[in-house]
């Protein structure tokens, strides 16, 4: 093409649209990028953060839940209570760790479940549906092997603000805590939207807030659910969440998730361009994912969504 | 209270995001409805409009390019030209349009097409995409029976605005004016946004432009067309189209085409809106889809795609 985002947003319904502090120059940069290059390691990532490629959704579904409940069942060998903080999307590999904690005769009594997030409305009174979908896919199906109701968390304005209490607590007791994840296509993980970036003078300060009541989504957000879950209804999202925010989620002492949806069989993806921002982008608070490499975990991608290019009609 | 986009979105980072025009009231209740209401006729469809389920997006395209390809070699045995214009998304259909051409051996020299858009700078400067890749799917695959090229129109700076007097000069000679159609997120065919309704006093005024250069997209553009086309890649695209607009697709004899864009093995669905808003939101300049079944045509939704109504469920 002759000219291209770059050469034309000044000006255009576009300008002001993506988050102020994203560079959309490195943006470009990242997914100018070849798909063998993006296990390469980068200087700003952990020595223990391995980014993991699988070639189906199904086998990012059972290994992400077979790590989960290793990090179950280790922490329970080891006398050790361990704290999730666990995602609505994705949700599928909650079967798998139900499957394995299951065949293992692993009880969840030490397991402590913090629901990340849930949608709110601008007092942050949540809509319930996340923690619904939690005892549906998880909790409830674990029968006798699960959680015990009062090690339950869930993201009310009166509850969320006690989650850092609750797992500093848990870490002061030799706990371990497990971030479980996805990546959103405003490069979010849970609902910490990038633009609230500009609400901290600093990454310190960005790091030290643990959460955010009735937080304002960001169009990107709203779009992306609205294709995944509410059948191109977009009238039937509210417009903020409440959520866990980076701060929290960067005291996790382990990280297991990644992206995975790539849809056939023209291969509409919006976790392509996320899975290489959060990998290469480099730690900045306008970019919550970039933060993700810099702790001990693991990031698996679907290997097509580390194609750039694939299906790309102008490039044929 | 029921969370949605009603009870949450003012003051939030949707207040002004969608187009102004849009009634959302009007655009939920559109969504309540099955493949089964597909065919449902309302009191605004033209008497030769019809909404015909299929199956799947291969469907789509087998019927859409079969009907395509019907016209012209009915046009081509009553000595008629024919005039098309022409999308780059959908594309399938032109695979079977030319398949059936080339099984009955019909000469394509009474053939005439216009590219009915491609990308811009905010001048009109054409990015060269569209017009190549009709070559590519559509006249090239035709061999030694495809249209002449002085008789293909791609959507120039310089060529665009001479689209109506081409196509009036061609009915004038007694040619049928068939378009092509997809529909997007923004609820619309072409690159024909909702916003152009700001420029209008009125529905005449509007039907009288039938072309824009250097057309304003919106957000929902860039963000369908990055997710369908570019791998989520939005710095690869411009922020501005040339397209035909309402006034001059609403001079076709007929208008063929739809939704087919099936995401439902993924449970997922973006153009679903786009099927309902079409079919029941009644004509308004902000929907410029809405006037489609004003025009004598056959508007296929592929049945997946149709299922928009609540409730709406987290899925894995």
């Amino acid at each position: 093409m002759k000219f291209g985002f770059l050469e034309t947003y000044k000006g255009s319904m576009l300008e002001d649209f993506y988050p102020a502090g994203w560079d959309l120059k490195k943006i470009q940069e990242i997914c100018s990028h070849k798909p063998e290059e993006i296990t390469e390691r980068q200087d700003f990532w952990h020595e223990d953060f391995e980014p993991v490629l699988v070639k189906t959704i199904d086998e990012w579904f059972v290994k992400v839940g077979h790590d989960v409940a290793w990090e179950i069942r280790k922490a329970k060998e080891n006398g050790q209570k361990i704290g999730l903080i666990l995602p609505v999307g994705p949700l599928g590999q909650y079967e798998w760790l139900i499957y394995f904690l299951k065949d293992w005769g692993v009880k969840c009594d030490h397991v402590y479940g913090f629901t990340m997030d849930d949608w709110a409305d601008a007092e942050g009174n949540i809509s319930g549906l996340f923690r619904k979908s939690i005892e549906d896919y998880f909790y409830n199906p674990l029968g006798e092997y699960t959680v015990p109701e009062n090690q339950r968390e869930y993201p009310t304005r009166e509850n969320l603000p006690t989650y850092e209490e609750k797992i500093a607590k848990l870490q002061e007791e030799g706990g371990k805590v497990v971030l479980l994840y996805g990546v959103g296509r405003p490069f979010h993980v849970a609902f910490q939207e990038p633009h609230w970036a500009a609400d901290y003078p600093s990454v310190e300060e960005y790091k030290k807030d643990c959460y955010r009541i009735a937080g304002k989504l960001h169009p990107i957000s709203i779009e992306m659910n609205s294709i995944v879950t509410y059948k191109s209804n977009f009238t039937a999202l509210p417009c903020y969440a409440n959520t866990v925010t980076m701060g929290l989620m960067m005291r996790s002492d382990y990280i297991i998730g990644g992206v995975r949806v790539d849809y056939e069989p023209r291969h509409f993806t919006q976790q392509a361009v996320p899975a290489w921002v959060t990998l290469r982008y480099g730690a900045d608070l306008w970019v919550p994912s970039s933060f993700l490499p810099t702790m001990p975990g693991k990031f698996y991608i679907v290997e097509s969504l580390a194609d750039l290019n694939l299906n790309r009609f102008d490039l044929i | 209270m029921v969370l949605d986009m009603f009870t949450t979105m003012k003051g939030s980072l949707l207040n002004d995001f969608y187009p102004q025009g849009w009634d959302l009231k009007k655009l939920d209740d559109c969504c309540q409805n099955t493949w089964e209401d597909l065919a449902v006729r309302q009191d605004f469809w033209h008497k030769d409009f019809n909404a015909v389920p299929v199956n799947t997006t291969e469907e789509f395209a087998i019927i859409v390019g079969h009907e395509m390809a019907k016209r012209i070699l009915t046009a081509g045995k009553e000595g008629r030209k024919i005039a098309f214009i022409l999308p780059v998304g959908p594309v399938r259909q032109y695979d079977w349009c030319v398949f059936f051409l080339r099984q009955w051996q019909v000469k394509c020299d009474h053939v005439y097409g216009f590219a009915m858009d491609d990308w811009a700078d905010a001048d009109g400067n054409e990015a060269g995409v569209f017009g190549p890749q009709l070559d590519r799917v559509f006249y090239e695959k035709l061999g030694e029976l495809t249209v002449p090229v002085q008789q293909r129109n791609a959507a120039t700076r310089q060529n665009l605005p001479t689209y109506a007097e081409k196509i009036e000069a061609l009915k004038a000679e007694g040619a049928k004016l068939i378009t092509v159609h997809g529909i997007g997120r923004a609820l619309r065919p072409a690159f024909c946004e909702p916003g152009f309704a700001a420029d209008f006093d009125n529905v005449e005024a509007y039907m009288k432009e039938t072309y824009r250069l250097g057309a304003e997209l919106h957000p929902l553009t860039i963000m369908e067309n990055s997710f369908t086309t570019y791998r989520g890649n939005f710095t690869a695209m411009p922020c501005y189209a040339n397209t035909v607009t309402m006034g001059m697709l609403l001079k076709s004899d007929e208008m063929i085409g739809g939704c087919s864009s099936d995401l439902s093995p993924a449970d997922a669905n973006w153009q679903g809106m786009g099927v309902w808003a079409t079919l029941r939101y009644g004509p308004d300049m902000w929907v410029p889809c809405s006037f489609i079944p004003a025009v004598p045509g056959k508007f296929y939704a592929v049945k997946a795609v149709c299922d928009t109504k609540k409730p709406y469920v987290p899925v894995p």
